[in-house]
């Protein structure tokens, strides 16, 4: 075949995550019916389901951002921004982890006021904190707090957790000079895509000179980690 | 939760329900969760086509429609056709349900956009969060948009201001109605001044959108442009912007900067039907037939299942062919428009101008004239095709072919009963223009406006005199002669309505009064003096107007 016809590997892989994303999205909502129906007739197989159900959303947001990563390197990242109610996106934050943080008995809270309003890209913020909270999932005790506050005119969206805290190659004080990638590692199965993919959310976001960008220490109130997305 | 919702009025439960998928497996699955919410009325629609034949013969408050649809129509010329037609109650949701690699396709793609996406695969809790907050949020603007309906904008600024001081959940919302509603009131310092506000809490395309749209009114076309550019390199996909810089550059001479600007937004959003159109009529203007050419193909292709067909599509088409030396080509072109507007008679009119035109350039002058004569005949049974775009092609033939009395007789009607219409009158000089006849249509055009102008101010001065009878006799001739003039119109519901309010009520004056208003709401639904004619006529009967939806 010569080189003006062939197709370019990455468009192949990318197609292939869309068929693959599609079909795991048909899994994950066949689960969550199987599950209910479980529930419902007090079958108690439907414990076993909320980690597989886990598992396959965690799956789901990978191909998300592997997807949004590819589209990235096409064209800029678009952001559509409006003005958002922020108790109202971290309420849905909440919802789309609810039955899973549930079922191992994880208590979230929520801590922000309901007048406190902010331009942003709700699709982008909402995957960005749902990422992380499906990952607080694995490594918190029992607790969570999701939160939204103004300081220094950014918004400060911050998710802590009771674990035994970030390791430190994951730690990131948001500075400027923050190298943008993260280390793979295949042994802990951590990718950083997820991490990498925020970073670029949040610095796409950008007013008066200056980018949102994320934070993330070891010094959360209830004595975990704690994330944060700064949105100026 | 529930109980607690249902507490603020939302009647959960009554609400219709109507899902929209070609997947019966996704159907059923969506028709469980809905059931396990509580919800008992639910409809299903497995094409675009039964989902608008169910919303035309029930009443839905809530539409879950999948934006893939196999064959036909998608999701997203549904949700056109059903807010182009007005086929949904006003505080009804359209909820579109999209795979997520296609979100970004369908978004860009948006003329009219869904309350929300809703992106698979959701769990039943997101789903019904999502309905309670759009439930609630349509409810919380219930009164503003009462009032809005019934055009009485100050009350509903009132309410808007009210509501927004309360710093609600949905008060994005509430800014984008208090924008608009400045804009409709004309108050354009006053948005001038919020738009600037907003933006300074972020640049929203609605907002940006809002102060192009002031800047264009004051005529600063140079400062609009810069808005309109600065948002398209922020979010290249918001296609209005595209729309609305090209129409600057169109104004402001540079067509080959317009066509530019609209090439870009069709190639983002290749389905929307009106940007192809417009595009293959600047591309045809700037003699750039094989951009033409595909623009005009593409929108007939798009426009068989969309609301936003037109026989501009077909007749641009044709144009375009013959001009490239097929003009067999262009006729069977207008022979399927024709077939595709069966009972339309402003498409039968602009077709047969269409094929004259083309008959011209075959030099079968006989043929041409037919075509012309039964355009004619057509016109003079229905006076309101003067106010189309096909009248001014219909006046161009005409005069174009040696019909000179006829055609100079219908110019005069259509500058007659546009005379405050800028657009409609540059385009009559334009005609002239291209007719290499620009002195006599200026000439034409001054007499023209002149008269009514005369005519306008002869009843109003009967008015101001306190001689309202003799008013009213006028106006009544007046609107006889000049139907379609809105501001005849407007004049004579408003002599009739002085007389109402000394009088007592009349019901065969008020249906008269009736008459006038809806024929000015038809004519120009945006019209600056029709809130204050509407609220004089509420206060005087005490009713709504026929053009008025019921929100109860």
């Amino acid at each position: 075949m010569d080189e003006k016809h062939r197709i370019e590997f990455s468009d192949i892989i990318a197609a292939t995550i869309h068929d693959t994303k599609n079909a795991i999205g048909m899994i994950f909502t066949t689960l969550e019916e199987m599950t209910d129906r479980c529930r419902e007739r007090g079958c108690d197989l439907h414990k076993d389901l909320f980690p597989l159900q886990y598992e396959v959303k965690r799956l789901n947001n990978s191909l998300i951002r592997l997807l949004a990563l590819y589209k990235s390197e096409k064209t800029p990242m678009t952001v559509n921004l409006d003005l958002h109610s922020v108790r109202d996106c971290l309420e849905e934050v909440m919802d789309r982890n609810e039955p899973i943080l549930a079922s191992r008995g994880i208590s979230v809270s929520l801590d922000c006021p309901g007048d406190l309003f902010w331009s942003f890209d709700k699709g982008l913020v909402v995957g960005i904190l749902d990422n992380v909270l499906n990952n607080a999932y694995r490594y918190t005790k029992d607790r969570l707090i999701i939160g939204g506050e103004r300081r220094d005119d950014y918004l400060i969206l911050r998710v802590e957790d009771n674990g035994s805290g970030y390791p430190p190659f994951f730690l990131m004080d948001g500075g400027v000079e923050e190298n943008m990638r993260t280390p793979v590692s295949f042994l802990t199965g951590n990718t950083g895509l997820g991490l990498y993919f925020s970073k670029l959310a949040a610095r796409s976001h950008r007013r008066n000179n200056r980018n949102g960008f994320i934070k993330v220490a070891n010094d959360s109130s209830i004595g975990g980690g704690i994330f944060s997305l700064y949105l100026p | 939760m529930q109980e607690a919702t249902d507490d603020k009025g939302l009647q959960w439960k009554r609400k219709r329900v109507l899902v929209v998928d070609d997947f019966r497996n996704f159907i059923n699955t969506m028709r469980n969760m809905l059931m396990a919410m509580g919800l008992v009325s639910i409809d299903t629609a497995m094409s675009g086509e039964e989902a608008v034949e169910r919303i035309v013969s029930r009443r839905y408050d809530i539409v879950l429609c999948d934006f893939n649809l196999g064959d036909g129509r998608d999701g997203q010329q549904v949700l056109e056709e059903v807010k182009y037609r007005q086929l949904l109650p006003p505080l009804a949701i359209f909820m579109m349900v999209t795979a997520e690699n296609s979100l970004e396709m369908v978004m860009g793609a948006a003329e009219f956009q869904p309350d929300e996406y809703l992106v698979k695969p959701f769990t039943k809790l997101i789903l019904e969060k999502k309905l309670r907050n759009l439930i609630e949020k349509k409810e919380s603007i219930r009164a503003v948009e009462q009032k809005i309906e019934a055009l009485d904008y100050e009350a509903a600024l009132t309410i808007c201001e009210e509501l927004i001081s309360q710093r609600p959940k949905h008060l994005a919302e509430l800014l984008k109605i208090k924008g608009d509603l400045l804009i409709k009131m004309e108050a354009y310092a006053d948005a001038e001044v919020f738009f600037d506000q907003i933006s300074t809490l972020g640049r929203f395309p609605w907002a940006m959108l809002g102060l192009g749209r002031i800047r264009q009114i004051q005529g600063r076309y140079e400062e609009a442009a810069q808005i309109y550019s600065e948002l398209i390199q922020t979010n290249d996909k918001v296609m209005r912007a595209y729309d609305e810089l090209a129409g600057i550059w169109g104004k402001l001479g540079d067509f080959a900067k317009a066509q530019e600007i609209l090439a870009k937004g069709v190639e983002i959003s290749p389905k929307s039907v009106r940007r192809q159109r417009e595009l293959g009529a600047l591309a045809y203007r700037n003699e750039d037939l094989g951009t033409a050419e595909t623009a005009y193909k593409r929108a007939v292709k798009e426009g068989r299942f969309s609301c936003y067909k037109s026989p501009s599509d077909y007749t641009g088409l044709a144009k375009v062919l013959t001009e490239k030396a097929a003009p067999e080509e262009g006729l069977k072109v207008l022979r399927e428009a024709a077939a595709e507007f069966p009972h339309d008679t402003t498409a039968a009119v602009q077709i047969a101008v269409a094929k004259s035109q083309v008959f011209m350039k075959m030099d079968r002058p006989d043929r041409a004239k037919e075509e012309i004569d039964g355009a004619m005949k057509i016109v003079n049974n229905d006076p309101r095709l003067v106010n189309t775009p096909s009248g001014i092609e219909l006046a161009r033939s005409l005069l174009s072919q040696g019909n000179e009395d006829l055609g100079r007789e219908f110019v005069r009607r259509i500058i007659q009963s546009n005379h405050e219409n800028q657009e409609i009158l540059n385009h009559v000089k334009e005609m002239f223009k291209d007719l290499k006849r620009e002195e006599e249509g200026e000439r034409l055009l001054e007499t023209a406006v002149d008269e009514v102008v005369g005519m306008n101010n002869q009843g109003v001065l009967m008015v101001q005199e306190g001689n309202l009878d003799a008013a009213i006799r006028y106006f009544e001739k007046t609107t006889e002669k000049l139907p379609e003039n809105k501001i005849i119109n407007a004049n004579a519901a408003y002599a009739l309505m002085l007389h109402l309010k000394e009088k007592g009520t009349e019901p065969d004056k008020i249906a008269k009064v009736r008459t006038y208003l809806s024929r000015v709401h038809r004519i120009d639904p945006d019209y600056a003096d029709l809130p204050k004619l509407v609220a004089i006529y509420r206060q005087i009967t005490q009713l709504s107007l026929p053009w008025m939806k019921n929100i109860e």
